[in-house]
């Protein structure tokens, strides 16, 4: 719930001109919901079906290269791409590595309203941003052709705008929808799943995006890139000490969703492109 | 805290999830309009396009090695030939004899439909960065005023360059730069300067060197710019456009583009231009981008039948998306009407001859 301190203390002298928080201001979600909204409490079968499907959007970014939003269950995820454009001139960067290939940049941010359990999340990134940022350079970066770029750097912005689960998942898959649909090279589509068990549990479950994990159990997420069977990216959040075969297990029951994930923004792609293409004929 | 709202409060407050009604398109739709566009040959980034040798590498595709029996895909081998020019035939020929080892595939790289003409096999995705042809005019603004050369935002991946060389001074065309010419070079063009020039080369890197050496080229005065999707400019003879409405249109191919009072015929420095000149301007602005906000392609005839359907209309009713819709819808109707009488030799549809696209614009815009 929301903290006993004003946030305004914890934030660095820099952000004044924001307005950080409101002391005494409702968690929107207390609010019981009005109007033709659907409830977000995930009971029955069905409901968990849907909360597993995947739905996909792009182009929803003005002014972008490319743009990807993608939901799955409660989880909402917004990328945008900008570039290839001029690299930034550093004096600290070595000049031949900086003009060979491309340099992949990301920056990830959790909306102040997007986490269902923290409360309001600061402006400022965070460890937890931070790391997964670095996650999704490290994923993404071997699976886009940036060799065919020099000189030239692309920035990918990522923006949650609600954490209910499996959202560094989310955000994997978001961001290859939108680096597509810039138009960049790509080796294929990286698709990713979470995998997660509570401490002391033995069997790892499908991370969900409907809220139902919370803190305090280990997690593996999973990139993966079918055409080619090959592994983009994995991060373990250990809990407790975990073996490696447990790592491996985990890593193995990810490969199933990641390929329907696969398949499932395949399909959206295949669906959508066709309307794209101004070189066509008419059939 | 305070305490729970009750339900009046509540009432008051309800958030009502206000979408895009299903009967108000935003934008053209072209399916409406008799346009199929055709499911096939759209493809992924890695899906398999084909194993069969015959076919050269283009944009969008890369070869990878397919390890034979495990049906896994790796790189090991494929990574030499990827230094080489994918357009290049010559290499190719030489790299096939060196990796019979193991068959490799085609697959694609980008999101887009497949082309194949003659031996070349390449996928042209729906958006991407200009790169820049020989020969191409394009419209671009000073950024930097370096030492005997101005770097030019181009919309493309770098920026471009001109050089102090490539620009037409006044006075004798072909003297040799002196100092004072380099000092007062700002005198020409400064940073914020829009210029309309023509590709001269394309580096190595995928920069371009423009230049300016001929009359028509040379710095946009009054007037403004809009920035299109480049795909979307059709390749003509002249790209310079004087409309009978006193407007100039200058439409770069890297999707910038220029809309400007046609400036009297004296070099003397031009008067600002009267308030029902910047309106025309103003509209001429808005035609070109509701056609691009509607994917409609953007050439002299179909922004002059654009400003034919909007000439009444006022010019701020033009940036109302039901408006833009309206007079897209009309254009694009009309384009498709003048293509189907007239006999087209490649059978491309509404203005565009996907022959065209391919062998020219396309494959350099999109890298």
């Amino acid at each position: 719930r929301n903290s006993q301190l004003p946030i305004s203390d914890h934030v660095m002298p820099l952000d004044r001109y924001r307005n950080t928080a409101l002391v005494d201001g409702i968690d929107v979600r207390a609010l019981p919901l009005a109007g033709d909204c659907p409830a977000p409490a995930s009971e029955g079968k069905q409901q968990q079906q849907q909360q597993q499907q995947h739905w996909f959007q792009r182009r929803l970014v003005q002014d972008t290269v490319g743009s990807g939003y993608v939901e799955f269950g409660d989880t909402k995820v917004l990328c945008s791409v900008h570039g290839p454009m001029e690299p930034k001139r550093s004096v600290l960067t070595d000049a031949g590595a900086e003009q060979s290939r491309a340099q992949l940049q990301v920056y990830y941010k959790l909306a102040p309203f997007a986490s269902h359990q923290a409360g309001r999340v600061s402006y400022l990134p965070d460890e937890t941003e931070r790391r997964a940022a670095s996650f999704l350079q490290d994923t993404l970066a071997p699976s886009l052709r940036l060799d065919r770029l020099p000189k030239s750097r692309i920035e990918l912005h990522c923006l949650v705008l609600e954490d209910a689960g499996c959202c560094l998942a989310t955000a994997v898959n978001c961001a290859c929808l939108a680096l597509v649909d810039a138009g960049l090279e790509m080796y294929d589509l990286v698709t990713a799943a979470t995998v997660c068990r509570p401490v002391g549990a033995t069997d790892w479950q499908l991370e969900v995006g409907d809220g139902s994990n919370s803190g305090g159990s280990s997690s593996v997420t999973l990139a993966y890139m079918r055409s080619l069977r090959q592994v983009a990216g994995m991060l373990v959040e250990a809990a407790e000490p975990l073996q490696p075969r447990e790592v491996s297990a985990a890593c193995r029951i990810c490969e199933d969703p990641c390929k329907m994930t696969h398949s499932s923004l395949r399909q959206f792609l295949l669906d959508c492109l066709p309307a794209d293409d101004r070189t066509a004929k008419i059939a | 805290m305070q305490s729970a709202p009750d339900d009046e409060e509540l009432d008051s407050l309800s958030i009502r999830l206000v979408g895009l009604d299903e009967n108000y398109p935003v934008r053209l739709n072209w399916n409406d309009l008799g346009v199929q566009f055709s499911k096939q040959s759209i493809v992924v980034p890695g899906d398999r396009l084909t194993r069969s040798r015959e076919f050269i590498p283009g944009h969008g595709t890369l070869r990878r090695t397919v390890e034979a029996g495990s049906g896994n895909a790796s790189f090991a081998a494929g990574r030499r030939q990827k230094q080489n020019d994918d357009n290049a035939e010559d290499n190719d020929e030489d790299d096939e004899d060196e990796d019979e080892e193991g068959a490799w595939e085609l697959a694609a790289s980008v999101a887009g439909r497949q082309h194949v003409v003659n031996k070349l096999l390449c996928v042209l995705p729906g958006r991407s960065r200009y790169a820049g042809e020989i020969g191409d005019v394009v419209v671009g603004r000073v950024q930097e005023v370096a030492s005997r050369r101005w770097r030019i935002d181009a919309n493309a991946r770098l920026q471009a360059t001109l050089h102090l060389s490539g620009v037409l001074l006044p006075g004798e065309d072909l003297r040799r730069k002196s100092e004072e010419d380099e000092r007062a070079m700002r005198a020409v063009l400064a940073e914020g300067d829009l210029v309309s020039a023509e590709v001269q080369s394309v580096q190595a890197d995928g920069s371009l060197v423009l230049h300016t050496r001929n009359a028509r080229y040379g710095r946009l005065g009054q007037g403004t710019l809009v920035r299109v999707p480049p795909a979307l400019i059709k390749r003509s003879k002249t790209h310079f456009h004087s409309l009978p409405c006193g407007v100039t249109l200058v439409l770069g191919m890297n999707g910038y583009c220029w809309c400007g009072p046609t400036p009297g015929q004296s070099d003397v420095r031009e008067p600002l231009a009267s308030p029902a000149d910047r309106s025309e301007v103003a509209r001429v602005r808005a035609c070109v981008r509701l056609l691009a906000v509607n994917h409609v392609p953007l050439y002299d005839t179909s922004v002059m039948q654009a400003y034919e359907v909007a000439r009444e209309s006022p010019v701020a009713l033009l940036s109302r998306p039901d408006e833009q819709l309206r007079v897209a819808r009309l254009v694009a109707e009309q384009l498709l009407t003048a293509e189907v009488g007239e006999a087209q030799p490649g059978g491309g549809g509404f203005g565009l001859h996907s022959g065209d696209l391919i062998s020219g614009g396309a494959l350099s815009a999109v890298h």
